[in-house]
């Protein structure tokens, strides 16, 4: 037998149990649907260039990105915290497989399939909605994205090392949403800052919302008077902020697969 | 089996995506802005602007369209074009003017609504039809661009007789493009249903079995 199929048995299982049937297809239905209300509110918006593009992906992520931050917080805090809680864990080691790739069956399911479907259904309702402005921006459009998912995939790896080092499913999403709703009240009180002149903080915090970087980016494109004085951010820099928050990503979920394989005492 | 569960459920969101789409399409569209009639007596082989639709909507979206209602005591035909109407009245009576240099400005205004000078802008501009109606008395139709864009109305009177003409045109919103939509909506659910199908069907088996 193949490594293959243990990992898929495993991956089956946890997308069984983190999305059990109608689960997944609520929420596909959900964002589907989703997606075109709220995009079809901006209609008037001008269209001409990749600004366009950046605000359309700005509209589409604001419910349904908090619905996201939800969804994968309870799979990773549920899903993995749960298992180490009540030793389903271990009939998940006796699987002829590396602990590490148990922790990415894991993680494939929790964070992958949720990610894939929200992106999946937005970057579907969108190529209905504006093909031209797909085609022509698909670039903006990724960038926008992944600075948007940037902080979500942090917290996402700052609850899998909660739910790894505390193993409580309860206490890490609890932690986790302190987490995201901090993070949101530290950007806003650093925008605050920049427009007082500070651009220290918000460089700095770029690193953890790479979309805040992008933002100031693409709004300061918009309306370049608005932004006269203060720190506006070359395109080389928001490429530099967001490449930053994904190495930082990287490295809380390196930490993560190295505490599940070498560290966790089980 | 975990192939078959992997994809099943794979089908099932593919379905509910479907379904999701065609929940958009019973949404109806809502008018938005104003209303525009009027009528139109037509002389033979001539063609009239159905609006200046650029003061309506300056431009149209696969999100915002047109409803256009046209009645007729005969037949008579619709184009709409992805042209700006400015720019279509500048081809039209320049192309008048390099043929008939002699004509004055009015003339040349007169001569530039003739059919065969559609015509011949159809030729040279096949890329701007967006949507050409059958010969018809009666005309109702929702359209929204493919893309966003400025579109010029046309109603053409292609028989040799007067026709008279009573039209109308909102300006109307929607969710979603509705055509693109039911087409997806038609692609997507029976590729859930078929890929759903074996994973039901191994459900039901095991199920049988077990009682």
């Amino acid at each position: 037998m193949g490594k293959g199929r243990p990992f898929l048995e495993v991956f089956a299982s946890a997308l069984r149990e983190n999305y059990r049937f109608p689960i997944l297809e609520i929420f596909a239905f959900l964002y589907a649907f989703a997606t075109f209300v709220f995009a079809g509110a901006q209609t008037s918006v001008a269209r001409t260039s990749e600004i366009f593009a950046h605000n359309m992906v700005n509209s589409l992520t604001g419910a349904p990105l908090f619905v996201l931050v939800v969804l994968i917080l309870v799979n990773i805090a549920y899903g993995l915290g749960g298992d180490l809680e009540r030793g389903v864990v271990q009939t998940l080691l006796s699987y002829p497989l590396k602990r590490r790739h148990i922790l990415a069956a894991k993680l494939l399911s929790a964070l992958g399939v949720t990610l894939l479907l929200f992106l999946g259904m937005q970057m579907f309702a969108l190529s209905v909605l504006e093909p031209d402005t797909v085609l022509s921006h698909f670039n903006a459009i990724l960038l926008s994205y992944l600075a948007d998912l940037g902080p979500v995939v942090l917290t996402a790896g700052i609850v899998l090392l909660l739910a790894l080092f505390l193993r409580r499913g309860g206490l890490a999403l609890v932690v986790g949403i302190v987490t995201y709703f901090t993070l949101g009240i530290i950007a806003q009180t650093v925008i605050v800052l920049g427009w007082s002149g500070s651009d220290l903080p918000l460089k700095a915090y770029g690193v953890f919302a790479p979309n805040m970087v992008l933002d100031r980016y693409y709004a300061a494109l918009a309306s370049p008077s608005n932004y006269s004085g203060i720190w506006v951010p070359s395109f080389s820099e928001v490429l530099f902020y967001v490449g930053a928050a994904y190495v930082l990503v990287g490295l809380v979920f390196l930490v993560g697969f190295i505490y599940f394989d070498r560290r966790l005492g089980i | 089996m975990r192939w078959t569960f992997l994809i099943a459920r794979l089908g099932t969101v593919v379905l509910m995506t479907g379904l999701a789409l065609g929940t958009v399409l019973l949404i109806p569209s809502a008018m938005r802005g104003s209303i525009t009639q009027s009528f139109y007596y037509l002389p033979p082989e001539k063609y009239e602007f159905l609006h200046d639709v650029s003061t309506l909507a300056p431009q149209l979206t696969p999100q915002t369209g047109l409803l256009i209602s046209v009645e007729s005591n005969s037949s008579f035909q619709i184009y709409l074009l992805r042209i700006f109407q400015g720019q279509f009245e500048n081809w039209t009576t320049s192309w008048v003017r390099e043929r008939f240099p002699y004509l004055n400005d009015y003339e040349v205004r007169a001569a530039s609504f003739n059919i065969t000078v559609l015509n011949a802008f159809l030729e040279n501009h096949m890329d701007t039809v967006l949507w050409k109606s059958d010969l018809s008395s009666r005309v109702s139709k929702e359209f929204f661009p493919a893309t966003v864009g400025n579109v010029t109305a046309i109603l053409v009177n292609p028989s040799l007789s007067w026709v008279l003409c009573e039209w109308e045109i909102k300006e109307i919103t929607t969710l979603a493009p509705r055509e693109r939509v039911l087409l997806l909506t038609e692609i997507l659910v029976p590729i859930g249903f078929v890929l759903a199908i074996p994973w039901l069907f191994f459900t039901k088996i095991r199920k049988t079995t077990m009682q």
